[in-house]
């Protein structure tokens, strides 16, 4: 029997389960864009594999709820850890380099595990743990458990840090 | 002025959506097994986060393009169903992608679908059992059902964690 006031707890192995997926996830292969850019609808519609452009006919009706059910605000979830309120929210770490990224975090009393996902231009590379910020790169993820924090970083062709505005005032 | 506030809207969508747009292409990847799909769905996610901007009423623009993005996910397992893999190649093995984590990765790529998402979304995104449940279409209790018994699946499999 599982009692429905439990649900929230999360014990020890929870949180190192959450841990370990945010780590897997954070090592799996991403793409900064869509692939078409800043295109119009009907050009970008043209680019959709045929499977999902297919699964979005089909399930036309179906689908369109995906939209109606956050926007009700039935669907909330956890923000994520740069959102308003969240131990990183205006901190600016998204996509910064490791090493202003360390030192920002180090200001803030931050112990910093580095997750480095180094990328071939592929899918595939390497995902090492290091305590040095890695040179090159920038900040995609992390966890923050108190002061304690795994910071996830992409290298390899093409990741870049950049400055991105946040909403912060 | 109507092209201007068409513009400063598109740029306003771009700006909100962009910076969530890796993650949402490794949650699919996460989700589905196959980095192809993942692809295609965000795609997808994107297209429709975009026709449906002018109605987000403000909120978490995350969880709003994640949920589009998880439904979109749960849609193609029902059209897989109906066209039999017809249209597409079934996906690779989840050996083939290189992960920080292959145990793990193996584990959870071995899950139905409908438990992966809802151990993702519990876990990872702390949604209630109701929240799931809505989301899927089943009930609470359901997801409750689900979830614990993934978790208990993956310790199993897995031991305990760190």
């Amino acid at each position: 029997m599982i009692h429905m006031d439990e649900e929230r707890s999360m014990d020890g192995y929870d949180t190192d389960l959450r841990l370990r997926l945010v780590r897997l996830e954070a090592s799996l292969p991403a793409q900064a864009q869509p692939e078409t850019g800043s295109s119009t609808l009907g050009r970008r519609l043209g680019s959709v594999g045929l499977g999902v452009a297919l699964a979005v006919v089909l399930a036309g009706a179906v689908a369109a709820a995906a939209g109606v059910a956050v926007i009700s605000g039935a669907i909330t979830g956890h923000p994520g850890l740069w959102d308003p309120g969240q131990p990183l929210a205006c901190s600016g770490l998204w996509r910064m380099s490791p090493p202003r990224a360390a030192t920002w975090l180090a200001q803030h009393g931050y112990t910093v595990t580095w997750q480095v996902e180094a990328r071939d231009g592929s899918h595939r590379g390497t995902s090492t743990q290091t305590q040095e910020p890695p040179a090159a790169g920038y900040v995609k993820g992390g966890i923050v458990e108190g002061t304690a924090a795994t910071i996830v970083v992409e290298t390899g062709p093409g990741a870049e840090p950049a400055m991105v505005a946040n909403a912060c005032p | 002025m109507e092209t201007a506030l068409a513009t400063s809207g598109a740029i306003a969508f771009e700006d909100a959506v962009l910076p969530y747009y890796p993650g949402l292409v490794q949650r699919l990847t996460l989700i589905v097994g196959d980095p192809e799909e993942a692809r295609d769905l965000a795609q997808s996610t994107y297209l429709r986060a975009q026709k449906g901007w002018s109605r987000f009423r403000g909120g978490d623009v995350r969880a709003w393009l994640y949920t589009i993005g998880i439904r979109l996910a749960l849609n193609e397992v029902r059209r897989r169903r109906r066209l039999r893999n017809a249209l597409r190649p079934s996906a690779p093995e989840p050996s083939a992608l290189m992960t920080s984590d292959p145990d793990l990765w193996q584990a959870v790529q071995a899950l139905e679908r409908r438990h992966r998402i809802a151990l993702v979304l519990h876990v990872l995104e702390g949604y209630s059992y109701a929240e799931i449940g809505e989301l899927l279409k089943v009930s609470p209790g359901t997801v409750a059902s689900w979830v614990f018994r993934t978790k208990a699946k993956l310790r199993a499999e897995l031991g305990g964690f760190r």
